[in-house]
C-alpha cells in the first residue's frame, strides 16, 4: 500500500480525534471547576421548619401525597404546589418542574428544612417572591440518606 | 458673502455626521500659547474605503486666518491610502485667557470651487480636525469636574480631574465632598487626596464611599476643590441602588366574587427611593396557552419616599373559564418596569394568586452536541485500532 496514503489517513483520523477531544473537553467555553453554589451543593431551597409537606397538582390539595422528612420525591415534568403547615401558619408554593427531577426533604436546623436534589442531573432553580424573580442558582446532585422509600 | 459664507460652513457642518469614506488623524492639536511664533504640524487623511475622491480642506472658526495649509485640496485615487498635510498656525499676539481654537475642515466635493476660494457648492461629507491654544490665565487658575461612578464594586467613585490652566504652578490642590438627599439632608462627607498640578496640566482627584452607607435613591454631591487659597465649586446628582419599587403582596379580595363577575386586585407597593414615586400603575397581563387573552390595568397613584400604597385593579372575568392562568403583574413608574410572574388559580368562587415558587429546569444545554461528539471519537478510536490492525496483518504477511 501506498506510505503517503496511509499517512494521510492516519493524519486524518489523529486530527479528526484531537479537534473532537477538544470540543468535549470545552477549551472553547468556561468551565465550572469549583462547587456551582455555595454551602450544600445540592440544597434547592429551604422551608421553614414541618414534619412533612403536602404536594398536589392542584391549589385544592385534593389528593395531596405527603412528603415526610428524609423520603424522596420523584416528580415529572408539571406543575405542583406545595404545602406547608408549620403550626401557626399555612403557606402555598409552586414549583414548575420542567424535566425529570427526585427531590429529598433533610433538617437542616431547628428552624428551617432542606428540598434537596438527589435525582441524577445538576438542575437550574429559579425562585420567585411575590411573583418577582428572586434568586437564581446551579444545583449539584446529591446523595440521598435514609431510607428514601416512602415517597 | 459673510452671511452666504456662515450658510455655507453651516451646511458643511450639518453634513459632518455622514458616515465618511476618509478619516482625518489627529482629530485634534492642542498647545501652549506662544504668541508671535509660528507652529507647524500636520495632519493625515487617511482614504480609507480607496476610493477615488476629491477633497477640500479649509480652516474655519476663531483662528480660521491663523492656519496656513500647504495645499487646500486633494484628489484621491483608490492606489493612494493616505495623505499628509502640512500646515502652520501663527500664533496671534493678544489672545485672551482661554480656549481658542480654528477648525480644518476637509470636505469631499463633487466637482471644483465654483466660486472663490473658499466655496464648496458640492461639498458632500466632510470631518474636522481641531487646532485649540490655551491661553494660560494670570495667576493661578483652576479648570474642574465632578464626575460619579455609583456603579463600581459596591462602591461609589468621584473623580475630580483637575486642569490648572494659569500661567504659575498650584502647590495643593485637594476637595470636599459633601452628599445630600433630595430634600437637602446631609448624609456623608468624605476628602479626596492632595496633590500639587503645575501650570497647563492636569492631574485627578479621587473619593471612595461604600454603596451600603447610602440607601437606594437620588443624591446630590457638591465638591468644594481648594487650592491655594482658592475655591472652586462643583456639583452633580447621582443614583445610588437598582430600582425603588418592590411588590411586597397581591392579593384578591373575593368576599363577594362569581366567576364573570369583577375582581379586585390589591397590590402593596413599596417604595425603598429616598425620593417620591409619582404616577405608578399596575398593569396585569393574563395568558392562556402563551396568548394574552386579558388586560387590565390600575389608576395611577403617588407614592412616598419609604412608603408604601396599596394599588387597586379590577379585572372583569367574563368569558373567564375555571382553571390556571400564567400571568404578568407590570408596576410602571418612571423608572424601569417592574414584572412579577403570577399563577392565577380561578375557580367559581375565589382566585387564589401565587407568586412565591420556584422554576426547576435541566442544566444540560449542549448535551447532544457533547455526545455526537462522544460518538466522533469512538468511531475515530476505532477506526485507528482496525487501521493498525490491518496494517500489522499486512506488514506481518509481506
Amino acid at each position: 500500500m501506498d506510505k503517503k496514503f496511509i499517512l494521510i489517513i492516519d493524519a486524518v483520523v489523529l486530527l479528526g480525534s484531537l479537534l473532537s477531544a477538544f470540543f468535549v473537553v470545552g477549551y472553547t467555553q468556561p468551565l465550572v471547576i469549583a462547587p456551582l453554589n455555595s454551602g450544600e451543593n445540592s440544597l434547592m431551597f429551604t422551608l421553614p421548619k414541618v414534619d412533612y409537606l403536602l404536594i398536589d397538582e392542584n391549589l385544592k390539595f385534593n389528593s395531596p401525597k405527603t412528603v415526610f422528612i428524609e423520603d424522596n420525591l420523584d416528580l415529572e415534568p408539571g406543575r405542583y404546589y406545595i404545602k406547608i403547615d408549620s403550626g401557626l401558619s399555612s403557606e402555598i408554593r409552586e414549583l414548575k418542574v420542567e424535566t425529570d427531577i427526585v427531590l429529598q426533604l433533610r433538617k437542616l436546623d431547628e428552624d428551617s428544612v432542606g428540598v434537596f436534589n438527589v435525582g441524577e442531573s445538576a438542575l437550574s432553580i429559579k425562585a420567585y417572591e411575590v411573583g418577582m424573580l428572586v434568586n437564581s442558582s446551579l444545583i449539584n446532585v446529591g446523595s440521598s440518606s435514609g431510607d428514601g422509600g416512602r415517597g | 458673502m459673510m452671511n452666504f459664507r456662515f450658510l455655507v460652513f453651516l451646511l458643511l457642518v450639518l453634513v459632518l455626521p455622514v458616515a465618511s469614506s476618509f478619516g482625518v488623524t489627529p482629530a485634534q492639536r492642542v498647545f501652549d500659547y506662544q504668541p508671535g511664533t509660528e507652529q507647524r504640524y500636520s495632519f493625515e487623511v487617511v482614504n480609507s474605503e480607496g476610493k477615488k475622491v476629491n477633497l477640500a480642506i479649509i480652516p474655519q472658526g476663531e483662528l480660521n486666518e491663523s492656519v496656513v495649509l500647504s495645499t487646500k485640496s486633494i484628489s484621491f485615487n483608490p492606489d493612494i491610502p493616505s495623505v499628509k498635510v502640512e500646515y502652520t498656525v501663527k500664533v496671534p499676539a493678544g489672545l485672551k485667557p482661554g480656549r481658542h481654537s480654528a477648525d480644518i475642515l476637509v470636505v469631499e466635493t463633487e466637482n471644483t470651487p465654483v466660486s472663490g476660494g473658499d466655496t464648496y457648492i458640492g461639498a458632500v461629507v466632510g470631518i474636522v480636525t481641531k487646532v485649540v491654544i490655551d491661553v494660560p490665565y494670570p495667576g493661578k487658575y483652576l479648570e474642574s469636574a465632578l464626575s460619579i461612578d455609583s456603579r463600581k464594586n459596591g462602591e461609589v467613585v468621584f473623580n475630580i480631574p483637575v486642569i490648572s490652566k494659569g500661567e504659575l504652578d498650584i502647590a495643593k490642590v485637594g476637595a470636599k465632598i459633601d452628599i445630600f438627599t433630595p430634600t437637602g439632608e446631609k448624609v456623608s462627607s468624605l476628602l479626596t487626596n492632595e496633590l500639587p498640578v503645575p501650570s497647563l496640566e492636569r492631574r485627578e482627584l479621587s473619593a471612595k464611599l461604600g454603596a451600603s452607607v447610602l440607601a437606594s435613591g437620588t443624591y446630590r454631591a457638591t465638591a468644594e476643590v481648594s487650592y491655594d487659597g482658592e475655591t472652586l465649586d462643583l456639583e452633580k446628582e447621582f443614583f445610588v441602588g437598582e430600582g425603588g419599587l418592590v411588590i411586597k403582596n397581591i392579593k384578591v379580595d373575593t368576599k363577594d366574587f362569581k366567576l364573570g363577575g369583577i375582581a379586585k386586585f390589591e397590590f402593596l407597593i413599596e417604595n425603598k427611593l429616598n425620593l417620591p414615586a409619582e404616577g405608578v400603575y399596575v398593569s396585569m397581563q393574563v395568558f392562556d396557552d402563551g396568548e394574552v387573552f386579558s388586560e387590565f390595568k390600575s389608576a395611577s397613584y403617588d407614592i412616598d419616599s419609604f412608603g408604601s400604597k396599596e394599588i387597586v385593579a379590577f379585572w372583569d372575568t367574563e368569558n373567564v373559564k375555571v382553571g390556571k392562568y400564567d400571568s404578568k403583574a407590570f408596576v410602571n413608574s418612571k423608572q424601569e418596569p417592574i414584572e412579577a410572574q403570577l399563577t392565577l388559580d380561578v375557580s367559581e368562587n375565589n382566585i387564589i394568586v401565587i407568586g412565591t415558587g420556584y422554576v426547576i429546569s435541566s442544566t444540560k444545554g449542549g448535551s447532544s452536541l457533547v455526545t455526537i461528539l462522544i460518538v466522533v471519537i469512538g468511531i475515530l478510536v476505532l477506526l485507528n485500532l482496525v487501521w493498525f490492525l490491518v496494517l500489522r496483518r499486512k506488514i506481518k504477511s509481506k
